[in-house]
């Protein structure tokens, strides 16, 4: 009996024991800590699993073994492990793929900069920007680091010059990106048209060493990589027409292609009384933008421009009053490579840039041809512990020819006055190897090292430029970006300044971003000194130039629709001028900006701006001295320079538009009035023969716009 | 001993049934089993539910008990899967208080969610769709100045979303939801179909687990049809109808488009 009743325990323990035969185990992140609600489950039995508990705990059924263990979370790389008998708890590590965002920021090809750009634009945002009149470069001109005083695209930020920033469109530097620019409030004056544009990052200070030539700022812009829909769009306006074309090629190539005729009949016609000294200005250019996807991996960009621009105004300079003439062809081609892997990205990039120009005013007659060549490989990799590096070689060839006639005596324009002849065959290669790094040291704060440096060619000094830059941003709300670093760039010839001459400059800003639900705030303090010789107008050379800047920028929104905008800029720079430090022209106690913007998708959209600042400081004249073997007057100019100043500026505008929306396609009407309460801005006085009298130029007065697009997508 | 014996075969065989119902349990039960008191065992169905009795006796009272559950839970573990829960029941709190006609508080709970995965570290695909769901119900709210702002936002949340897990049905569904409710001239209508039709072709999710997300897929069936109706392609619309409510037969939203479809 006793017998028969250990066999029965026994009998009912194994079946006790059987009936319990579950692996219990736990599954913890690679920083040890539980990971809940992952999946557990055998591989032969996918429908039978469990989930882990808030300590990562988990229990499950074993149904045959050998089984093989799956482990599986959102955001983890699933583990597999083959269980052959149960044991102990079972100890699952996941590994984090929070890198993996990072990897596929590469795959997106997003600059590895971007974090320290001081703002992202897409098309919408350039569309939607109440000064950029659908221009790129213009949609810029509401940020406080925008110190532009002459109302033109051309980006002159923090109060650098603007051959001291560079535009970089698909990763190659266009030189010079702006058409017609004295003809402000005509439309497109940048050379891109914003169809074809996905992002613009704006660097305001501290150009990110990924790209060379800069000793200010940088503007990166990047064309669309994915077309949504064939389209179509006519645009006719009072000094343009033009048509644009997208259509898709395949399922991920396309093709978009445009062309546009500026002319100033109609606009002259309507604003004869305010634009008294614009004689006529024509443009027609031509774009065409190719992308190409030969495999999920591997893609092709190719960009051609073409323009052929004139215009002529009545221009004065001391004495001077006539006719100034210019004309220009320009075109160029950037080919875009690029090829993702697991972790890298590799591209290709090139440029062809050729124009030629002609241009008189007075005795002073150019003819200036220049190209551009330009090639960079450059290769980024996420590695390891969330550091991501690039590195690339870049070539950038320049090539400047001039045949001029300049005058011997700045103030002595006349054509008769007496003139040198000028010959100039000015090249520069730069060839150029960059290592940037970026590292997110904590989700909150990331740490970006670069350094670049010239294999010097011809009479270039060896010169090596370096940045540090921290972002730490501890929510979506707050960011800080602390950056700073020495920089070279060459200037880009003209007939003041025909040489490519070597600029440089040392920097840090401080900049800190808030965003709240309806209200965001930013403001930045900076400091540069800036190296180099340039000759100014007046003939005076100038040279380190110091600056100081402080900006605040608000965007509060009233409602749903009603959104203020309110900057102001405070910029003291000074510079050297011999062996004296005098302040520079934009010296600035104020630059106000301020944008009201009712936006009603029923109604219309409307925007009223007022820009105010400081008049530009300029050298007064404070006699003159006749000169009889040219019979001209010589303007003596004050040995205390830049010591009188211009009225204040002070520029209204209004913008309206209108969408009306039929189908498939849509008609919009939009219409602005620049300065409208035509205000006499000072830009620079004409004086009589003996500089007794003067006269007062002014920036534009009240000028209208008007026009349309109609867009069809199909 | 003759009972003993018949007594330990009846067990036998009723231990091994035992195994055997074990064996084929899906991961509801297990989890059921195993984690029968957790507050998150199926908590999407508990919140829909809470929604669903809602509208019905136009009281929150379940949504808020949930919500103060869930906020309760999440001091004590500091899960970011509650934290996207949170977010789930406030999109279907603003849901509710929208349709009480109660707008302003419908905006609140939606900035709320948002809110909520705005602030939050290490985001997931299925956190980066869950805010651009929100983000995208908040563009009702913000019809104006912030709209086309919103619709790039919810658009490149939800990029990020389908680039994290090409697998996740719910970021293509908020990304083509956005696209489909954004207006033409701020640039939608244009991607919604490829979109959708990616997000029906794939698992509502890759492994069943009642404490994670499975939404979506439902939605973008009825999103499908809905598109269909509107391009009056009716071969495509009765298709994905019949697709969709053979996936999902209870579906209110699939179900109430039959009456588009008769007779096209």
């Amino acid at each position: 009996m006793k017998n028969k009743s250990f066999i029965l325990i026994f009998f009912l323990l194994s079946h006790l024991a059987f009936a319990q035969k579950n692996l219990v185990g736990k599954v913890i992140d690679d920083a040890k800590q539980p990971i809940f609600a992952a999946n557990v489950y055998w591989k032969n039995a996918v429908q039978t699993g469990t989930t882990t508990d808030f300590d990562g705990v988990f229990q499950l059924a074993v149904r045959q073994l050998p089984d093989t263990l799956l482990v599986s979370f959102i955001g983890y790389e699933s583990q597999q492990i083959v269980i052959s008998k149960v044991s102990d708890t079972l100890k699952i590590t996941l590994v984090s793929t929070a890198g993996l965002l990072q990897e596929v920021s590469v795959v997106a090809q997003d600059p590895i900069s971007q974090d320290f750009s001081v703002t992202k634009l897409d098309k919408i945002q350039i569309y939607t920007n109440p000064l950029a009149a659908g221009d790129a470069l213009k949609a810029i001109t509401l940020l406080p680091a925008s110190t532009n005083t002459e109302e033109t695209a051309n980006p002159v930020l923090r109060g650098s010059s603007a051959d001291r920033s560079r535009v970089v469109l698909n990763g190659v530097p266009i030189y010079n990106p702006v058409r017609n620019s004295q003809l402000n409030g005509l439309g497109n004056f940048s050379l891109f048209n914003t169809e074809i544009i996905h992002k613009m990052y704006v660097y305001a200070s501290n150009p990110p060493l990924t790209y060379g030539n800069s000793s200010a700022g940088l503007i990166e812009i990047e064309t669309i990589k994915k077309l949504p829909t064939n389209q179509l769009q006519i645009a006719l306006g009072l000094a343009n027409a033009g048509a644009f074309w997208s259509k898709k090629l395949g399922k991920k190539n396309f093709v978009q292609v445009y062309g546009n005729r500026q002319f100033s009949e109609a606009f002259i016609g309507l604003n004869k009384k305010n634009v008294p000294r614009l004689n006529n200005f024509t443009t027609t250019d031509f774009g065409c933008n190719t992308f190409i996807q030969f495999n999920e991996n591997t893609t092709w960009n190719s960009f051609v421009y073409l323009i052929d621009e004139g215009f002529s105004y009545k221009n004065h300079s001391y004495t001077y009053e006539g006719n100034n003439l210019a004309n220009k062809q320009r075109g160029f081609w950037i080919n875009n490579f690029s090829k993702k892997y697991a972790h890298s990205l590799l591209t290709f990039n090139t440029l062809a840039d050729k124009s030629r120009q002609d241009y008189s005013f007075g005795n002073l007659q150019s003819a200036v041809h220049q190209q551009q060549f330009f090639a960079a490989l450059n290769y980024k990799y996420v590695g390891f512990k969330n550091i991501t590096w690039q590195t690339g070689l870049q070539y950038d060839y320049s090539n400047y020819e001039a045949n001029s006639k300049v005058p011997i005596y700045f103030y002595a324009l006349s054509p008769t006055a007496p003139t040198f002849k000028a010959k100039n065959l000015e090249e520069n290669h730069l060839l150029e190897w960059y290592f940037y790094t970026s590292w997110d040291i904590r989700p909150e704060l990331n740490l970006s090292v670069a350094s670049r440096l010239n294999i010097p060619t011809g009479t270039q000094n060896f010169h090596n430029s370096k940045q540090i830059a921290f972002r730490y941003q501890p929510s979506n709300k707050h960011r800080w970006l602390l950056s700073g670093g020495n920089y070279y760039n060459y200037s880009t010839p003209n007939y003041l300044n025909p040489k490519f001459v070597q600029l440089d400059s040392w920097q840090f800003a401080l900049d800190y971003d808030f965003k709240g639900k309806n209200l965001d705030f930013s403001s930045a303090i900076f400091h540069k000194q800036e190296g180099g010789e340039q000759t100014l107008l007046n003939g005076l050379v100038s040279k380190n130039v110091n600056t100081w800047g402080f900006e605040v920028a608000l965007q509060k929104e009233f409602g749903k629709y009603v959104v203020l905008n309110v900057a102001n800029t405070f910029l003291s720079q000074r510079q050297q001028i011999g062996e004296k430090e005098y302040r520079t022209a934009d010296d600035m106690a104020y630059f106000v900006k301020a944008v009201a913007t009712f936006r009603h998708p029923k109604i219309a959209s409307l925007s009223v701006s007022y820009m105010t600042r400081e008049g530009r400081y300029y050298t007064p004249v404070v006699s003159a001295m006749y000169q009889p073997a040219i019979d001209t007057y010589q303007p003596i100019l004050s040995q205390e320079i830049n010591t009188a100043q211009y009225n204040a500026y002070h520029n209204v505008s209004l913008t309206v538009n209108r969408l009306f929306k039929v189908n498939k396609s849509a008609l919009i009407f939009f219409a602005s009035v620049n300065n409208l309460l035509n205000t006499q801005n000072e830009r620079q006085f004409f004086f009589d023969k003996e500089y007794k009298n003067w006269t007062v130029d002014t920036y534009q007065l009240q000028t209208f716009y008007m026009g349309a697009v109609w867009q069809w997508n199909y | 001993m003759k009972n003993l014996i018949v007594f330990a075969l009846l067990l036998g065989a009723c231990q091994n049934t035992g195994t055997d119902v074990l064996a084929a349990q899906s991961y509801t039960q297990q989890v059921t089993v195993f984690q029968a008191d957790n507050l998150m065992n199926g908590i999407q169905q508990k919140i829909y539910n809470a929604f669903v009795q809602g509208m019905m006796t136009q009281k929150d009272e379940q949504l808020a008990q949930l919500k103060t559950d869930l906020t309760t839970l999440y001091k004590q573990k500091n899960q970011n899967l509650i934290q996207y829960w949170r977010a789930y029941l406030a999109y279907y709190h603003a849901i509710y208080a929208l349709k009480l006609g109660k707008k302003d508080l419908a905006e609140q709970y939606t900035d709320e969610g948002i809110d909520l995965l705005d602030e939050m570290k290490g985001k997931n695909s299925e956190d980066y769709a869950m805010l651009a769901l929100l983000q995208s119900f908040s563009i009702q709210f913000k019809m104006g100045i912030k709209a086309p702002f919103i619709s790039s936002t919810v658009k490149s949340n939800a990029e990020k979303a389908m680039q994290l897990d090409k697998e996740n049905p719910r970021g293509y569904f908020v990304y083509a939801s956005s696209d489909f409710y954004t207006p033409e001239q701020y640039g939608g209508g244009k991607e919604a179909e490829q979109y959708l039709l990616k997000a029906v072709a794939l698992p509502a999710q890759k492994v069943q687990n009642a404490l994670l997300p499975s939404w979506g897929k439902e939605e973008a069936y009825e999103m499908l049809v809905k598109l269909y109706i509107k391009k009056e392609k009716w071969t495509e619309a009765k298709k994905y109808f019949q697709e969709g409510i053979a996936a999902y037969p209870n579906s209110y939203g699939i179900n109430q488009l039959a009456s588009k479809l008769v007779g096209k």
